[in-house]
């Protein structure tokens, strides 16, 4: 925080050494040819260093908020509830500007390389890069449009639920569907359906059992249902090769992946997704990890539905 | 010689007209540009388009203002519209608003060719773009959104309703169900696309139509969905 004076000392050195070659009567020009190729790819790079930036900034200022709230931990729990709800809607806010901003130049960048055509290894090279950057954009608005968009509530049989995304999973992936062991409790009496938007909710339980099959490539996948005075419990585990401890803190922060991830594709939104779904229905997401050993993840939704 | 199908693009921005009316120009495509929906609709009196893209957001005149407007003398004009309002119910009211697809920003340039082609196609086939439309003894209505089966009204759920809405806007088309699930839900996530499956499973159980024999639905093998009954205007 204080030290962004320094940001200016480059300026202010650049100033000087400018002024000075001036006084002396410097009169050379100079000059830059640059492909337009590259003027893109560099473009291209501006942007996502913009978006880099800009995510590090929300960081350390929801660093900031976290210290001011730990600081001040012995003061209304109700007054920090709102300061982080209203932090978490100016950073929504904050996403949908950034996705409005970048919509028109990354089309501009898209309709050029298609106009270039495709024939030119530099152009493609353009275009698929501003495709990630296009997919990025996209996932994140759909991130911020979820807590916002109405929920089309009915009566949901969690079992199905579960039967259904284990044989989705099964149908992309054989060999992770024959993993999936389920255990459903229904004595003495089945979890009851819980009223809920089963598009979100199944979106939610498919990321959860995709990571479980992407993150372990042998052992069972355990998918458990129960119901716990009041609120039918959902988990799903695995003895994959689990998170490592620095980054379970960060596991649910957007774009958030573990150190041990890198091998595999993923945008690092996914938990963040599965939080965001679960929490607009009144629920809670809990993730307990051991690297080496295998996570498992649990989504708690209150059987009685929260009034909206 | 045939005579080259005209496009109108109207945008504000340059930076995306002009990369744009070249590719589409490239594909075989009589292009001409206008900033605003002022200029929209003074192209289109001037030009004749074949078909009009246009953007959502756009000073003076936006894209909305301009396909009202543009209905009241144009009514059969094919429009697409670019929306920059990325949520899927508002894409929804795209269509209520009289345009006949959407494409969401940023787009790939290849997919507003191919939306473009498939727009040509519906609307040289005429199909209707009108408010009431009818397959048999099936009828919606897109402005009440209420379907009728011989005159029995049908209950759908929302989702059912909208996705029936499509697929009767764009019949005898096969629908991959990642191409459902992205424009009908929002969902470009990988996910499972068992929600379609589940509509779907709906919209035959309402409609009383079968998957084996079907008169609506039909599922084309390892792709998706189309509607295969003829689709007319009420």
């Amino acid at each position: 925080m204080r030290r962004w004076w320094l940001a200016a000392a480059p300026l202010a050195l650049g100033a000087v050494l400018g002024g000075v070659l001036a006084l002396l009567g410097e009169r050379r020009m100079l000059e830059v040819a640059v492909a337009i190729p590259l003027a893109f790819l560099v473009a291209g790079a501006l942007a996502s260093v913009a978006i880099l930036a800009a995510l590090l900034a929300r960081r350390s200022r929801e660093a900031r908020i976290r210290e001011r709230e730990n600081a001040r931990a012995a003061g209304s729990a109700e007054a920090t509830a709102e300061t982080l709800s209203a932090e978490r809607q100016r950073h929504r806010r904050f996403l949908a500007r950034l996705d409005h901003e970048l919509k028109n130049p990354l089309t501009a960048i898209r309709a050029t390389a298609a106009a270039a055509g495709t024939g030119d290894p530099h152009w493609s090279l353009v275009d698929s890069q501003a495709r990630r950057l296009s997919e990025l954009v996209r996932d994140l608005r759909k991130l911020a449009e979820l807590e916002t968009r109405p929920l089309e509530r009915e009566s949901v049989d969690l079992e199905e639920l579960l039967v259904d995304a284990s044989s989705a999973l099964a149908d992309r992936d054989p060999a992770a569907g024959s993993r999936i062991r389920r255990e459903i409790s229904r004595v003495p009496w089945p979890v009851p359906a819980v009223s809920a938007d089963p598009d979100l909710l199944s979106l939610a339980v498919d990321n959860v059992l995709g990571n479980a099959a992407k993150y372990s490539s042998t052992g069972p996948i355990e998918v458990r249902l129960r119901e716990e005075s009041g609120v039918a419990v959902i988990e799903v585990a695995d003895s994959g090769r689990g998170i490592p401890e620095a980054d379970l803190p960060h596991v649910f922060d957007e774009l958030a992946r573990a150190g041990n991830a890198r091998d595999v594709a993923g945008s690092g939104l996914g938990l963040t997704l599965v939080q965001a779904v679960i929490a607009r229905h009144g629920g809670t997401v809990s993730l307990r990890s051991v690297e080496g050993a295998g996570t498992v993840v649990g989504l708690r939704i209150p059987l009685r539905a929260p009034s909206e | 010689m045939t005579e080259r199908t005209r496009l109108l693009l109207v945008d504000d921005d340059a930076a995306i007209t002009v990369p744009l009316a070249s590719f589409l120009e490239r594909s075989g495509y009589a292009v001409s540009v206008a900033g605003d929906g002022h200029e929209g609709l003074e192209e289109v009196a001037r030009t004749r388009p074949d078909l009009v893209v246009s953007d959502v957001l756009m000073p003076r005149m936006d894209g909305r203002e301009f396909v009202r407007r543009l209905r009241e003398s144009e009514p059969w004009l094919p429009v697409i519209l670019l929306t920059q309002v990325g949520e899927s119910w508002e894409r929804s009211a795209a269509l209520d608003e009289g345009a006949d697809d959407y494409l969401n920003k940023p787009f790939d340039p290849q997919e507003l060719l191919s939306r473009v082609r498939a727009v040509l196609r519906r609307a040289t086939r005429g199909v209707p773009t009108s408010q009431r439309i009818r397959a048999g003894e099936l009828l919606l209505d897109r402005t009440s959104r209420r379907v009728w089966m011989s005159d029995r009204e049908l209950d759908l759920t929302p989702k059912a309703l909208t996705l029936l809405e499509f697929l009767m806007m764009h019949p005898q088309e096969a629908h991959s169900r990642e191409r459902l699930l992205a424009g009908l839900w929002g969902f470009d996530f990988a996910s499972s696309s068992r929600a379609v499956d589940h509509r779907i499973a709906e919209l035959r159980r309402v409609l009383g139509d079968s998957a084996g024999s079907p008169r609506f639905i039909d599922t084309a093998q390892g792709l998706g969905y189309r509607f295969i009954a003829q689709v007319v205007a009420a």
